[in-house]
């Protein structure tokens, strides 16, 4: 520098430039500091896994033969695991995993929602139906008969309905909640797979249909639908399967399966807004407390992908187990 | 001001091109370098220019001796080369900028210069226009221009007339000739056309790499004569 | 401020007005890398699934992995460019108007190493603005992050470009050489793809790219637009550049 302009200060003052832009740009991106942990089931490693808000793992929380769905306690914030292969489904402490209660009796546990502060709702793979199970006796209530390979369960905002996914059969069984009796059969495109209420919209996802179907939950009415069209994807390539609401309830989120991206949707427009590209199979989705990020299970690249909201990017993908299913906030 | 070049040989492979020249100039003083095709007077110049290296011999700038001519000793010289040199594309003041920018000077100084070289050539009509639209005669001026800005002790003009018409080559000479006594320049002028040469303009004539002839130019048919006369044996 | 300055200043000035008037080699200069990003990678977009890898935290569609390889191919044309241009100064007799002026050669060599570099690293940051403008997700404080390194690129390319012109004379000569250093150069570096994928394909090819130059160009542009530096590359670089600009004298003889 010397040698070109006999200016010694031209270098120096350079990196003083630098070093004023890296200082900025700590202060514009400032890190967060978070208090919550995930809970992350992996079905081939028949593990559940305990990950930081970060994605890193931090140990393993319960080992039992193909976990799969799972739902946290809102009063004693117990998680309650589906061991599918072992046809039970397990309550354990978040933190350190020490397993609290088990219940045996269900054939391919695979979802799981709470009834009430006592009872349980575990969908049966393995034998078209969901149990109703009271969690402080360990004794199974009620068996309610579906289609083949029952999967999501929601409620109506109401609590008056329980709607249950049926892949196979390609309904959603829509029972009571007071007596638990079929008050309905909504017929959905192919492999119904999971759903979520918003209001008093049912979103379900079609699998093999490559799309999410909108009931009215009250009227029970098809009311709408959405394809998913990302650029350079065959349709065959799209099998939405978990799909979450923001608080506020004007977005929805889909992981969209062999496409290897989640969907953002505007509720209220119905339009696709942008497509995320996550890892292989992006498969189950959860939302941190805040809402400013979503967690999404990449079931063939046994990862999780964490996207921030607020920019709509991927930040980070980090390794789980192996085919991850169901992910959790934990431990808030 | 004195340039002095002392014992300067020059070979390309197995072609000498100079031989053991000693030859000075003055300012103040037009010298004319007369020669045939491969006589060795563009080789001399880019010797100047530092564009060839030296190989045998020596510089004497105002009584510093060197072997080579360094980029600070090139801010004394002038060059006109045979071959056009200008950005075609950009506006002659655009190229006298670059020139003088390139000789160290400040955007004030270059304005000044720049100023004073267009008056001095009566070139102000001229500077706005790219040299693409200008004719070779004014192209040249404009380079004549380009090689004073940095006010040089000495212009070296390799052919500057070549291609041009009769009127623009006596303009050129008139103007050369009138910078020699408005500036004291040194000029060394290498040159086939005879008639652009006045009679009290010193004379070098170079044939095969060495000095036949030292003296003044004489009227146009006494230069011919003095021309033919040294060159005959060298033929 | 020196004399020198003033002459790099006429040296950079003259570069960019050049680069401006030349409409055809500014718009080829940005098609090129635009073509390949709007029509190539559309294409591959879904299709070629980066695996993660450093710099990356998460998987990558293609458009955003070949990036930097599109600023490396930037700046790697315009730095053949601009010592192409020097070849035809040099014929052309425009060349002797530098080499008069009192800057050693040196200098001459350095500043014009530094415009062609300044130039490539303007078209780079074009290229950028029109990708971001076709929803390329490229992020923006990495943007401005790796200014400095995209600039010490450009200025190791442009000294590639000029030891290359060094060693032909003549401008159609050079123009088949840029044929014959350009392509291969792009296609085996990570500019396009990622190594380990050419290592699956060929443990020849992928150890000839490691050994490419232009890879750890490429590499370290995509490191600094991510915020991450390598020091031992950069190093290299800034070395190799420093001590190649030192010898370029000695190599480029840019006399008539």
């Amino acid at each position: 520098m010397r040698m070109l302009f006999g200016d010694q200060s031209l270098l120096s003052r350079f990196i003083s430039v630098i070093k004023v832009a890296l200082a900025v740009i700590t202060i514009l991106f400032p890190s967060q500091a978070v208090s919550y942990q995930l809970a992350i089931s992996n079905e081939r490693s028949d593990e559940v896994l305990l990950h930081d808000a970060e994605g890193r793992v931090l140990r393993q929380l319960l080992s039992c033969k193909r976990p799969r769905g799972m739902l946290v306690e809102p009063v004693n914030q117990d998680l309650w695991v589906a061991c599918s292969d072992e046809d039970a489904i397990v309550r354990i402490d978040p933190e350190s995993g020490e397993v609290k209660q088990r219940i045996a009796g269900f054939s391919g546990a695979t979802n799981l929602a709470l009834l009430g502060s006592e009872q349980l709702i575990v969908s049966n793979e393995g034998a078209a139906s969901v149990s109703l199970v009271d969690t402080t006796t360990n004794v199974i209530v009620s068996q309610l008969p579906t289609g083949n390979e029952p999967d999501g369960i929601v409620y109506s905002a109401d609590h008056k309905r329980i709607f249950v996914a049926s892949e196979n059969a390609g309904v959603v069984h829509v029972f009571s909640s007071e007596d638990f009796h079929q008050e309905a059969l909504l017929l959905t495109n192919l492999r119904p797979r999971r759903m979520a209420i918003n209001k008093d919209e049912l979103w379900v996802s079609s699998e093999m249909g490559s799309r999410v179907e909108i009931f009215n939950a009250a009227s029970l009415q098809k009311m709408d639908r959405i394809i998913f069209s990302p650029r350079g994807f065959r349709s065959e390539q799209l099998t939405p399967v978990d799909l979450i609401f923001s608080s506020d309830g004007l977005t929805a989120y889909v992981a969209l399966g062999a496409a290897n991206h989640v969907a953002i949707v505007d509720v209220v427009t119905r339009e696709v807004e942008k497509y995320i590209l996550v890892g292989s199979r992006a498969w189950g989705l959860e939302l941190s407390p805040d809402g400013t990020r979503l967690y999404v299970l990449n079931g063939l690249s046994d990862d999780m992908t964490i996207i921030d909201l607020e920019s709509r990017r991927p930040i980070a993908s980090e390794r789980t187990g192996l085919v991850p299913h169901a992910v959790e906030v934990v431990n808030r | 001001m004195y340039l002095g070049i002392d014992h300067l040989s020059h070979r390309y492979g197995e072609h000498q091109a100079l031989n053991d020249l000693s030859l000075s100039f003055n300012a103040g003083e037009v010298t004319a370098l007369l020669g045939p095709n491969g006589a060795g007077k563009s080789t001399l110049i880019k010797l100047l220019a530092g564009l060839l290296p030296c190989q045998q011999g020596e510089f004497d700038i105002e009584g510093r001796k060197k072997n080579s001519i360094e980029p600070r000793d090139l801010a004394l010289f002038g060059f006109v080369f045979q071959e056009p040199a200008l950005d075609m594309m950009r506006s002659a003041k655009a190229n006298l900028h670059y020139a003088a920018g390139l000789h160290g000077m400040n955007r004030k100084t270059r304005d000044s210069r720049i100023n004073w070289v267009s008056e001095l050539l009566n070139i102000q009509d001229l500077i706005d226009r790219k040299p693409s639209a200008l004719s070779g005669g004014e192209r040249r001026r404009i380079e004549i221009a380009r090689a004073l800005l940095h006010k040089p002790r000495w212009l070296l003009l390799d052919e500057p007339s070549v291609g041009l018409d009769i009127d623009s080559r006596l303009q050129l000479s008139e103007d050369i000739h009138r910078l020699v006594k408005q500036e004291n320049i040194g000029i060394l002028w290498c040159t086939h056309i005879t008639d652009e040469l006045r009679p009290e303009d010193k004379l070098l004539i170079l044939a095969k790499g060495e000095v036949c002839h030292r003296g003044v130019c004489g009227s146009p048919d006494e230069l011919v004569q003095t021309y033919q006369r040294i060159t005959k044996p060298h033929a | 401020m020196p004399k020198s300055y003033y002459a790099f200043r006429a040296i950079i000035d003259r570069e960019f007005a050049r680069f401006i008037q030349q409409r055809t080699r500014l718009l080829s200069a940005l098609v090129r890398p635009l073509f390949w990003l709007l029509v190539f990678a559309a294409g591959f977009k879904s299709t070629l699934g980066i695996a993660i890898q450093a710099p990356y935290a998460t998987y990558t569609p293609y458009d955003v992995y070949i990036i930097p390889g599109l600023i490396g191919m930037v700046c790697l044309f315009n730095g053949m460019q601009s010592s192409l241009a020097m070849a035809y100064d040099r014929e052309a007799g425009s060349m002797k108007v530098l080499m008069t002026a009192p800057i050693s050669r040196r200098q001459l060599l350095v500043f014009k190493l530094l415009a062609a570099a300044s130039v490539s690293t303007i078209q780079a940051y074009l290229m950028l603005l029109i990708a971001l403008l076709f929803g390329v997700d490229i992020p923006l404080n990495g943007l401005l992050v790796a200014l400095p390194i995209i600039f010490i690129v450009a200025y190791a390319l442009a000294l590639i470009g000029l030891l290359l012109a060094s060693t032909v004379t003549g401008m159609e000569n050079f123009s088949g050489v840029m044929n014959f250093v350009i392509f291969p150069a792009l296609f085996l570096s990570s500019s396009l793809y990622p190594l380990w994928q050419l290592e699956e394909s060929s443990e020849l090819l992928y150890w000839i790219s490691l050994s490419n130059p232009f890879t750890h160009l490429v590499e370290s542009i995509r490191f600094a637009l991510y915020l991450q530096f390598q020091p031992w590359v950069l190093g290299g670089i800034l070395s190799g550049a420093v001590l190649l600009s030192y010898l370029a004298p000695v190599v480029y003889k840019p006399n008539a």
